[in-house]
């Protein structure tokens, strides 16, 4: 069983299927926020893993 | 036959002991090509997920007995009929003790997470997803799983989730708010700004209400951006990069979920009722188990309704000898407690915080979508168990005698468990508080012959001066309407 949506009109025409839950506003612009967070917090992560691949490199010259 | 709407991708129909799903064609690729994959079949085969199996429409017979189904089939483009597994009893969010709204968000969030590993997600994530089989949520809306973007990051139900699972548990958490109120009257939950006004200046800034309230709310004050910018797709070039947002997303509703959990030792006033105390001692609670063991070896019943359950004492007896439990008791922590219980013994009960004298009633659009408590429940239960009950709902409740024994009579099919308590008990007349008069004229003659209008009394025992337990059986000819 689901939830109405207030603006489904709204949200058809930037998606592919039919949403009709109500996203929010304040919610969905703190979600946004922290996918930001999360999206810098990855390419972090990537560099790291990139350096430590490389330190054992570097020791074994 | 009740039914659900607001789904475009499909709708769902009961009727009778089935439960049966017209779905549109893009619906039925997407639901089905999921239920293939590995996670879809997983999640089916450990009972998380509500079986689901393709009809033929054309060879259905009871598609075209019921107009409605014909109706959809032929409502224009492919239309498939699909038929789940029927949960006995259909329990609704505002039934549930916080312990059990809190394992059907866990169980969302588990959802989401190993959709996520199959490229889907949940499009939508309300607890009327979720039933109850017994203690275990099974999620029964299967058109939620859909297809997601690999390069979008956003989890639309984000908000209905914190919505309706979170704030509704935090507040009762923090304010001690009844979920049954609560979400009887708020089918969507509750907002930021609604707890932002319950909360204090100092617990506004705590990381909890941070997140899922004063931000938010915040937010939501200053309209920092227009709408069309707000709801414009966000996607990543990187599917890796948008696949570990949304990791990371649903890991932090999983942290914030366990921080809004319900505290394991919470009490109430009811929760030391059947410790033996000055009002009935051991010896007592011994020979009414005695006679309640005896009772269930005799007849065997397979599904019964505990009124009143308490802590489910009894509940646990009547489990553990086979049958299916339904336990009701107006006290959220009692329920609770024993949800703990059935979750942590496997026991076959379903607690839920039902008030008899005044049980859930039907909501919804048109009074149809949530049928009433007793609309679900008639014709369902073979034994009700009313023990030290029928005094609360004579003098508190104060609904005559041959009231309560009419309905009761509708709620089983065959047996009933009850004790009966002279107004001179100690507990009775504790609750009578100076209205002795009102009930001077109750006793066992007019018990037993009241009863005999719907049940013929197979065995009596005296517990004590003042309690007697009685097997009834219904007599033949009494019917459930």
């Amino acid at each position: 069983m689901c939830l109405g949506g207030s603006t489904p009109t709204l949200l058809t025409h930037f998606f592919s299927f039919f949403i009709y839950t109500d996203p929010g506003y304040g919610t969905l612009i703190w979600q946004l926020l922290l996918a930001g967070f999360f999206g810098g917090a990855f390419y972090f992560r990537r560099v790291k893993e990139f350096l430590s691949r490389r330190k054992p490199d570097n020791e074994k010259q | 036959m009740t039914g659900s709407f607001r789904d475009p991708s499909g709708r769902l129909f009961l009727f009778r002991d089935r439960a049966l799903r017209v779905v549109n064609s893009q619906g039925a690729a997407a639901l089905l090509d999921f239920l293939a994959t590995d996670t879809g079949e997983y999640l089916t085969a450990s009972r998380r997920l509500v079986t689901t199996n393709v009809l033929d429409a054309a060879t259905d017979s009871l598609s075209f007995l019921i107009p409605e189904i014909e109706t959809q089939l032929h409502s224009g483009g492919d239309q498939t009929l699909l038929e789940h597994e029927r949960v006995p009893v259909q329990s609704f969010p505002y039934e549930w003790p916080a312990e059990m709204l809190h394992a059907a968000g866990a169980l969302t969030l588990d959802l989401a997470d190993a959709a996520l590993t199959e490229n889907y997600l949940l499009k939508d994530a309300t607890p009327y997803n979720v039933l109850f089989v017994d203690w275990r949520p099974v999620f029964v809306d299967v058109l939620s799983f859909e297809r997601r973007d690999p390069r979008d990051p956003t989890w639309l139900p984000f908000n209905q989730f914190v919505q309706t699972f979170l704030l509704p548990l935090l507040v009762n958490k923090h304010y001690g708010l009844r979920l049954d109120q609560l979400l009887t009257l708020n089918r969507d939950g509750i907002e930021p700004s609604q707890v932002a006004r319950l909360s204090g200046r100092l617990q506004k800034l705590s990381p909890l209400f941070l997140s899922l309230v004063s931000i938010p709310h915040w937010l939501n004050k200053q309209q920092p951006l227009p709408d069309d910018a707000v709801y414009e797709p966000k996607k990543t070039g990187d599917p890796l990069r948008a696949r570990f947002i949304l990791q990371q997303q649903l890991k932090r509703l999983r942290r914030q979920l366990a921080k809004v959990a319900p505290d394991a030792g919470a009490t109430s006033d009811w929760s030391e009722y059947m410790t033996p105390n000055k009002y009935f001692s051991l010896e007592y609670l011994k020979a009414k188990e005695s006679f309640v063991v005896q009772t269930l070896t005799e007849i065997k019943p397979r599904r019964v309704l505990d009124v009143g359950c308490n802590t489910g004492y009894f509940s646990t007896l009547v489990a553990r000898c086979g049958a299916n439990v339904v336990a009701i008791d107006q006290d959220p922590e009692v329920v609770g407690a024993l949800w703990r219980r059935a979750a942590a013994e496997n026991l076959t009960i379903l607690p839920l915080v039902v008030n008899l004298a005044r049980p859930t009633p039907a909501i919804g659009w048109r009074n149809e979508e949530c049928p009433s408590f007793l609309d679900r429940t008639r014709g369902v239960f073979d034994t009700v168990l009313m023990l030290a009950v029928l005094h609360h709902m004579l003098v508190v409740e104060q609904i005559p005698l041959e009231a309560i024994l009419e309905l009761v009579a509708q709620l089983t099919s065959e047996y009933l468990l009850i004790e009966f308590v002279t107004p001179d008990d100690p507990m009775f007349r504790r609750l009578v508080r100076g209205r002795a008069e009102l009930f001077a004229h109750v006793n066992r003659e007019l018990f037993e012959s009241t009863a005999r209008s719907w049940f013929e009394i197979v065995r009596v025992e005296d517990l004590l001066a003042t309690r007697s337990i009685y097997l009834m059986r219904k007599r033949a000819g009494v019917s459930h309407a």
